[in-house]
């Protein structure tokens, strides 16, 4: 679903991702992890289309976001870890707004928005300017929003931030339900028990490189993802 | 202990000066390539150097008309009271709103009231900012006014000392008026659903008073010329506004002593009040009743359509926005409506004039192109995504289609109003069919040009880290950069027709002329556009 190979993007001189190289089946959640400044949301950023990258190229369901960008952003939907929104718009307005430019149909919209509204306990709230939400709303509008469309690939900045623990429940029922759909998800995370709940696989960079990736088991083994993840990182350092 | 206060008011006052340097230079992210920000800080010097002198001249006009009069009559103290009232009124009008916003609505309030900062310093250090502005407003006032005064006056020693007494003690008036404005303002908006309309409405009022104000200077002016000392007499009860002319113009120590107190004693007042209230000012929400969502039946839009509702509900929410970018459009329309009201003493004022048909062409598409000029939706308008570029940039949407809407909303909202007054001019002059069509068709391509330019303007020199929309708003060399061009659209061809085919009886010719430049010009910068601003905005965030 999401095939990233051989990513590189440069700001300046400093390479802020070096030569990714991941692959993200249907079906799967992928969690990417990393410490803070190691190239996780520049990765996702270039996934997305919203940064153009040097070297390497992006296909999402075999399509080249280089090459087809507004495909690709059809099939997919984008949260942001801190999800500053258009604070002149009300809830319910920028949900239409999302469906309008994707071409969601009013029965369609009006479904989904309940469905997931009432889900994530905003429903009541959806008159309200976006202005008048805390982090943590704004977070679960931006979810009812990537929800809204139906997208093949979800792909999340740190989702899990600002979330009341309902709401984060509620989040990884539906990531399950998305990839029992057909649909991927692509997400990067600092909680790292929450990684190693929910993941099917998970992937480690550090300064922009890869350093490890694969299935759970295969990164973990018996040891808990914590110590893995502090011992890459002190690998690295040494 | 108060090396540590001291130590901390000097580390608040560099915060607040590096904001202050990060505008005044265009630090932001956008701008990588040194020698390139250079140049843009050159020409923002230029611009701000021309926007000084454009205030200082136009105060200049003004104090020259007081300043001979009034000191030939010995109304000398009527020459510094009018100078207080005009530096205070502008000192005002310049400060109110950044009062509200830098003392009671500061995003960083929450962030610096955690701190072990008393709240004293935190406020003496915005007010401080707010002092320097104002004293640089009052600059643009009391500059034109003393070099008036010097040159119809002797001036002595002493004078000039209390002069600049009260130069330095008005700011504090100012400030405190300003503050407590300010303070009502922030009340009053908070508590209503609709700010935004509020604070349009507050907007009106006060430049409706300052545009009467000055509209009816030069009768004031005259009136007290003639009739100055009666006047001197009826004003004089007016205590504090003769102690403000006299302390400089005798020089009156006393009146001077009152004068500094009147100015200084209410800015004391208003920092200890705000002092013992600062937190509970900027931290108590009164906020608006929740209303809660009930569902309707939804419509679909096409994408299009979409973005360029999202344009529109983006400058009805902002009263900044709307105040500062669109008083062209309410301009053009009033002026099309006084000229069909006034259709007779417009009539004989042409003919006093005398003016034929192809002349009166060219001065209604270049009156109506001039008040477009301050029309400039456009200019911030890439600027304004902010940190919420992500959105569209995440969407299948393409760039062209993003900055179409942008240009959709300036050419909707502002070409109506300029085709209103081109025909309000068609009833009023009768003109050929020819000039009909050139006067309808050379002020809409205008629009689209203008659209245009302050489009590439944004993309130029875009600002995406502000932290209020002010700062893209008002306060952005690509707005700035825009009306300038605007303007020279409009003045060089002007000063072109005027010095060398007045009365030629090309006129025709030389509107089709400059119809067509504007077409090619709009088809070129649409060109570019499309495809290297396209680029500009795929490459920001």
């Amino acid at each position: 679903m999401l095939r990233i190979k051989e990513l590189t993007k440069l700001y300046g001189d400093k390479r802020a991702v070096d030569k990714l190289t991941l692959d993200i089946a249907p079906g799967e959640i992928y969690g990417f992890i990393g410490h803070n400044g190691a190239g996780k949301t520049t990765t996702i950023k270039s996934c997305c289309g919203i940064l153009r990258f040097e070297e390497g190229e992006i296909f999402v369901d075999g399509i080249s976001i280089k090459e087809n960008p507004l495909e690709c952003k059809k099939m997919l939907a984008y949260i942001p870890d801190n999800p500053d929104m258009y604070d002149f718009l009300s809830g319910i307005a920028y949900l239409n707004f999302v469906a309008d430019i994707f071409g969601v149909s009013v029965k369609e919209r009006e479904e989904r928005i309940k469905k997931y509204a009432d889900l994530f306990e905003l429903t009541e709230d959806l008159a309200q300017p976006v202005s008048a939400y805390s982090h943590g709303m704004k977070q679960k509008l931006a979810l009812i929003a990537a929800f809204i469309h139906t997208p093949k690939l979800i792909i999340m900045d740190e989702p899990f931030v600002g979330l009341d623990p309902k709401a984060s429940h509620t989040l990884k029922g539906l990531m399950h339900e998305h990839c029992d759909n057909g649909g991927a998800i692509f997400f990067s995370t600092h909680v790292l028990e929450v990684a190693e709940k929910i993941c099917d696989k998970i992937a480690i960079i550090k300064e922009g490189k890869l350093v490890v990736s694969g299935t759970m088991d295969e990164v973990k083994g018996t040891s808990s993802l914590e110590d893995v993840f502090l011992e890459l990182e002190g690998d690295v350092n040494v | 202990m108060n090396l540590k206060v001291t130590s901390m008011f000097k580390a608040l006052l560099k915060t607040r000066m590096a904001a202050m340097g990060a505008w005044l230079f265009l630090r932001n992210n956008s701008m990588k390539n040194k020698s390139h920000s250079k140049l843009k800080i050159i020409g923002f010097g230029l611009l701000m150097l021309y926007a000084c002198f454009a205030f200082m001249t136009m105060f200049g006009i003004y104090f020259q008309q007081m300043a001979k009069p009034f000191f030939s009559l010995g109304l000398g103290w009527l020459y510094f009271t009018f100078f207080g009232m005009t530096a205070f009124a502008l000192m005002f009008i310049g400060g109110v709103f950044m009062a509200k916003s830098q003392l009671y609505e500061a995003r960083d309030n929450d962030l610096l009231l955690s701190m072990p900062i008393p709240p004293r310093l935190i406020l003496a250090s915005r007010m401080l900012m707010l002092i320097i502005m104002n004293f640089f407003f009052e600059l643009l006032v009391s500059i034109p006014a003393a070099i008036m005064w010097i040159r119809a006056a002797q001036v002595t020693a002493l004078q000039i000392v209390s002069f600049v007494l009260v130069l330095l003690a008005l700011p504090f008036l100012s400030m405190a008026v300003s503050g407590l404005f300010g303070w009502l303002l922030a009340i009053s908006t908070s508590r209503i659903r609709n700010k935004s309309l509020m604070t349009v409405l507050f907007s009106i009022i006060f430049f409706g008073l300052y545009f009467l104000l000055f509209s009816r200077a030069n009768v004031y002016i005259q009136q007290l010329i003639l009739n100055g000392k009666a006047i001197a007499g009826s004003l004089g009860a007016v205590a504090p506004l003769f102690w403000i002319g006299n302390a400089v113009a005798e020089p009156n120590v006393l009146h001077l002593v009152y004068s500094l107190l009147i100015m200084l004693v209410p800015f004391v007042l208003m920092y200890y009040i705000l002092t013992a209230t600062f937190i509970k000012v900027t931290t108590s929400k009164r906020g608006v009743a929740k209303v809660k969502y009930e569902e309707r039946e939804m419509r679909t839009a096409s994408p299009s359509s979409a973005l360029f509702r999202r344009e529109m509900k983006h400058l009805l929410s902002s009263p900044v926005y709307m105040l500062n970018d669109g008083l062209g459009v309410v301009f053009t329309a009033i002026g099309a409506i006084f000229l069909i009201v006034k259709k007779i003493a417009v009539l004989a004022l042409v003919d006093k004039i005398g003016y034929d048909s192809g002349m009166i062409t060219v001065v209604v598409i270049f009156g109506i192109c001039f008040l477009a000029t301050t029309v400039l939706f456009t200019a911030p308008s890439v600027s304004l995504e902010g940190k919420t570029i992500w959105i569209v940039k995440s969407m299948p949407v393409s760039e062209k289609d993003i900055l179409k809407a942008k240009l959709n909303l300036h050419i909707r909202l502002a070409a109506p109003p300029m085709i209103l007054a081109s025909f309000a001019a068609a009833y009023v002059f009768t003109p050929s069919w020819a000039n009909l069509i050139i006067m309808i068709v050379a002020p809409v391509f205008y629009v689209m040009l203008s659209a245009n330019i302050g489009l590439i303007c944004n993309l130029k020199i875009p600002n995406l880290d502000w932290v209020n929309e002010t700062q893209v708003v008002k306060q952005s060399i690509s707005v700035l950069l825009a009306m300038l061009f605007n303007f020279l659209l409009v003045l060089i061809p002007g000063v072109l027709y005027f010095a060398l085919l007045s009365g030629s009886g090309a006129s025709l010719i030389f509107m089709l002329g400059y119809t067509l430049l504007l077409i090619l010009g709009w088809r070129l910068t649409q060109r570019w556009i499309a495809t290297k601003g396209a680029a500009i905005f795929q490459g920001l965030g």
